[in-house]
């Protein structure tokens, strides 16, 4: 693949919920079979899946099927009545997450048959749908007023995938000073993000 | 909407959790709040975010950035063709930047040993001296890697850059090296 670049996609970030209700509650609603709370709870946990996906995987579209999968076993263990705190229900998304995240390393094709199972009541659309586009020109003024070393930390951060301990090698510091201008770069970037481009 | 975080994540541990810098116990415990909160899992999606408007930009070549070997090798499994001038101190090239290339690095090489402090100070043509401070350098590694800006160069004309490398010290700076680019735009 010419000049691709896989881990690259945008990441919901303000997903709004259209109910009070905590996701005990709603838990709670689906386990009865109601179709609009598995809507939104759908919502909720999607985007915190994901992140869970892209954290292990580093993989958009492995992490978008993570977030199939884990729903889609989440909710079939709720309608069976098969989780039995459903005050602990991120325990249990947890749990789930990672064995997925194991299986999928294995190649396992669980996704096929549930969806199989349960049609397309689940859209994969609605992980995705609440993405905030990003302005990149002004991301790459912010990345311009960074002191030199924050740029390279982030740059060999997020663009060559190191971790804190190789970062330090290439660039003659110490891994903990790496994690400290890392955090003090993202906080900038964020700062200078939020503000007026 | 959700209840608001009662105890939200300090963004220092984010970021440690999403490069895999915190120890396996607070990972767990990380992992199943940011399954269950709103207002944590919103804050770490926006630092993603960021960090893959930082990977597309760093791809299109978009700003000047010190790298390490790292990045070559990025850019080479990612099929960019990445044009390179190593250059000794006290080094003139004749350097170019074609329609075919993706990105471009400056190769400054020098004995960087003992160095505590490096600073790049620009001359281009026309244009006043621009002192860059604290370049992270391995000692090391006998070279500085510069990605340079590839919207930059494509609009240049023809002109010469100097850079030196200079470490300060009380009694001024000391010179490391000096390095001459003579650019000239693609004739395609």
């Amino acid at each position: 693949m010419k000049k691709g670049l896989r881990y690259a996609d945008p990441v919901p970030v303000n997903p709004e919920s259209a109910t009070d209700e905590s996701d005990a509650e709603l838990a709670g609603r689906v386990q009865a079979g109601d179709r609009v709370a598995e809507a939104e709870l759908y919502r909720r946990l999607a985007r915190r899946v994901r992140l869970y996906g892209l954290r292990h995987l580093r993989d958009p579209a492995a992490a978008d099927d993570l977030v199939q999968d884990v729903i889609l076993l989440t909710f079939d263990s709720l309608r069976a009545g098969k989780v039995r705190e459903r005050e602990r229900l991120a325990s249990f998304v947890l749990g789930t997450c990672r064995r997925v995240v194991i299986d999928t390393r294995r190649g396992a094709a669980r996704r096929e048959r549930l969806l199989e199972q349960f049609g397309p009541a689940l859209a994969p659309a609605a992980a995705a749908s609440d993405a905030k586009p990003l302005d990149l020109d002004h991301l790459s003024r912010c990345l311009e007023r960074l002191p030199e070393r924050e740029r390279a930390v982030v740059v060999l951060s997020f663009y060559s995938e190191r971790g804190s301990d190789e970062i330090a090698a290439e660039l003659g510091l110490s891994p903990g000073n790496v994690r400290v201008v890392r955090h003090r770069a993202l906080t900038r970037l964020r700062d200078c993000m939020g503000a007026p481009a | 909407m959700s209840a608001p975080c009662p105890k939200p994540l300090d963004t220092r541990v984010l970021t440690d959790y999403w490069f895999g810098d915190l120890p396996e116990s607070e990972q767990d415990h990380v992992e199943e709040h940011l399954l269950e909160c709103h207002d944590c899992s919103r804050a770490l999606s926006e630092l993603v975010a960021i960090g893959d408007g930082v990977r597309r930009l760093t791809h299109q070549g978009a700003f000047p950035v010190v790298v390490g070997p790292s990045y070559l090798e990025t850019a080479r499994r990612h099929g960019l063709r990445v044009r390179e001038y190593p250059v000794p101190p006290g080094g003139r090239v004749a350097c170019t930047v074609t329609p075919e290339d993706d990105l471009l690095v400056s190769r400054l090489q020098g004995d960087f040993n003992g160095v505590t402090r490096l600073d790049l100070v620009l001359q281009t043509e026309g244009h006043p001296d621009q002192r860059v401070e604290d370049l992270p350098v391995n000692p090391s590694s006998h070279e500085l890697i510069v990605a340079q800006s590839m919207p930059a160069l494509r609009a240049m004309g023809s002109n010469v850059i100097r850079m030196r490398l200079v470490s300060p010290d009380p009694t001024g700076d000391r010179l490391l090296g000096e390095y001459t680019f003579a650019h000239t735009p693609s004739e395609t």
